[in-house]
């Protein structure tokens, strides 16, 4: 058995470890199982969002994207201080309103605030709609890493197989809990994984320094926008940053990790961390410009960086930044599994299903709902595997629509339902058009999810404005919160409800 | 001016450096300065700014004098 297989072995055996442990801290209730009872602590709430937003697109698909289209991954330094600031400025809300009304998924607080049965049913079909298709290419790019670090002793079908077992196994068990304690492992392993590959594969044309040199006196194209083949510009370059970070933000499972928040302080400290772990995004400048350089012409760019470590590096060293893109791909695939799981749960078995289910049943559920998941992403990637970057942005584009009704909900009292569903309804459908119909081409070469966003606020804020108020009590309810929320912004009083 | 309004200023000049049409004129190679390309070392440059505000922030509470 060669040490590749050790590696991958000891890789998806470590997570299982964690996840045991962590489910002997469980509490059986519901909101422990799907947000850790809202009390998860500064060091597990960072490395869990950093890590599950950092998937196997920012893994394999940033340095892929360095190969082909020159610069404009650059943006991404961009979008974590977005996404950083957005964790702060929205998500700080987010996670006092869930505290003080007992919120656990998007539709909680949104069905509320606009009081509407729709709305809610609209937010909860918005978000497991596209989080299963992006769930599908976290195993993709998982599975196909895997396979490279065994040296292809372990086939892809296997391989994907095997990382989806490994999750069912400690999110069954652990819940959130396990999410964010394997989160930990899997973002420091991520995080030195990528900027080591950068640099150790840097210093095969002579460092990093030199090796801008040669790539300006060569190929200069793929120092600057729109990069070598000419269609990665400035449209593309904005589009990039704020899809990507709201997307991300919007998805369900950061929102979960909005909620699962113990101390609202730690929200003031966010921005910080996730702008300053943008600096491995270094790491996939380098591998990917140093493909330019030495490994012209491969077909499937997201196998540059795969393919640069097993040619370069000694093969424990390879095994182990594979297992890192492996680390990227199962911290957000994990998160995604639990955080539709629970979704599910909640908004769609408790409401409609079984309202007074206890929370042993609860938990029970989501559980079924975790292997089903699993199940539907697993044929999913066996049967249509796709280029990472392209259908990562248009799930993105999707969850990224949530941002209208929901700072809607946190900045402007005048705000419906009327207009919150029609926003949502007239950007998602149009972003679906723009990037589906053939023929329909997105204008000034912006992003179809951009366009939905600049409908989906108009339309949110022309309907809201000619339809009647939400109705009183309600609004009183949430201008009270949001007060509250500005007199002692860490502190929400326990449910007062 | 508050305080906490001066952060909101200074992260929306980040952005507006990175994403606005600013970029556009950082858009080149020379002259390389650390050995950068023009462009990379921009948007290193303003990460950088980035991090440092947010920190700053971090540790003055946002200018939010509430516990």
């Amino acid at each position: 058995m060669s040490i590749g297989v050790v590696i991958i072995l000891l890789f998806l055996f470590i997570p299982l470890v964690v996840g045991f442990y962590a489910g002997t801290k469980a509490e059986g209730s519901s909101d422990d199982y799907f947000i850790q009872g809202r009390a998860m602590g500064s060091i597990a709430v960072f490395f869990t969002v950093a890590a599950t937003w950092w998937s196997a697109f920012a893994f394999l698909g940033s340095n892929a994207s360095f190969y082909t289209s020159g610069p404009i991954y650059l943006t991404a330094f961009a979008w974590n201080i977005f996404f950083g600031y957005l964790y702060f400025v929205v998500g700080k809300r987010v996670w006092f309103l869930g505290k003080k009304f007992n919120y656990v998924t998007p539709s909680d607080l949104l069905g509320e605030f606009y009081n509407s049965e729709k709305m809610r049913i609209l937010v909860g079909f918005i978000v497991v709609v596209f989080t299963v298709p992006y769930l599908q290419i976290q195993l993709t790019g998982g599975a196909y890493l895997i396979q490279v670090a065994s040296g292809d002793v372990i086939p892809f079908w296997l391989s994907a197989l095997l990382f989806y077992v490994v999750i069912i196994i400690y999110v069954w068990v652990g819940g959130m809990r396990a999410v964010a304690w394997t989160d930990i492992i899997y973002g420091a392993l991520l995080f030195f994984g990528l900027l080591f590959a950068g640099f150790y594969i840097a210093g095969e044309v002579g460092g990093a320094r030199m090796m801008f040199e040669k790539l300006s006196a060569t190929r200069p194209e793929h120092l600057t926008l729109p990069g070598p083949l000419g269609d990665s510009g400035y449209a593309a370059w904005i589009s990039l940053c704020f899809i990507t970070a709201i997307g991300a933000l919007m998805g369900p499972q950061l929102w979960l990790r909005m909620y699962a928040v113990k101390e609202g302080k730690l929200f003031n400290l966010m921005p910080f961390l996730i702008t300053f772990v943008a600096i491995s995004y270094i790491g996939s400048v380098l591998v990917g410009w140093t493909g330019v350089l030495t490994m012209p012409g491969v077909e499937n760019a997201d196998q540059i960086l795969p393919l640069m470590i097993t040619e370069y590096a000694p093969f424990v060293i390879g095994a182990l930044v594979l297992s890192a893109g492996a680390a990227a791909a199962m911290s957000t695939a994990n998160s995604q599994i639990h955080a539709v799981s629970a979704i599910m749960t909640k908004d769609l078995y408790q409401r409609y299903s079984n309202p007074n289910a206890g929370n042993e049943k609860l938990v029970q559920v989501g559980r079924y709902f975790i292997v089903l998941f699993s199940v539907v992403a697993y044929f999913l990637a066996l049967f249509a595997p796709g280029v990472l970057v392209a259908i990562g942005l248009i799930a993105f584009g999707g969850t990224a629509q949530l941002i209208v009704p929901t700072v809607g909900a946190l900045f402007w009292q005048r705000s419906n339902a009327a207009g919150g569903i029609t926003g949502l309804l007239a950007g998602t459908i149009l972003m679906v058009l723009l990037t589906f119909v053939p023929g329909l081409e997105s204008p000034f070469g912006l992003d179809p999810a951009m366009w939905g966003l600049v409908v989906n606020t108009l339309g949110f804020v022309i309907v809201s404005v000619l339809t009647p108020s939400r109705d009183k009590e309600t609004v009183t309810r949430f201008a009270i919160a949001l007060e509250e929320f500005k007199q002692t912004p860490n502190h929400p009083e326990e449910n007062i409800n | 001016m508050k305080e906490k309004h001066i952060y909101i200023i200074l992260v929306i000049v980040v952005m507006l450096m990175l994403e606005g049409p600013f970029i556009l004129m950082a858009n080149k190679i020379e002259s390389m300065i650390f050995g950068l390309p023009f462009l990379l070392f921009w948007v290193l440059l303003w990460w950088l700014i980035a991090t440092i505000l947010f920190l700053v922030a971090f540790l003055r509470n946002w200018g939010n004098n509430n516990p």
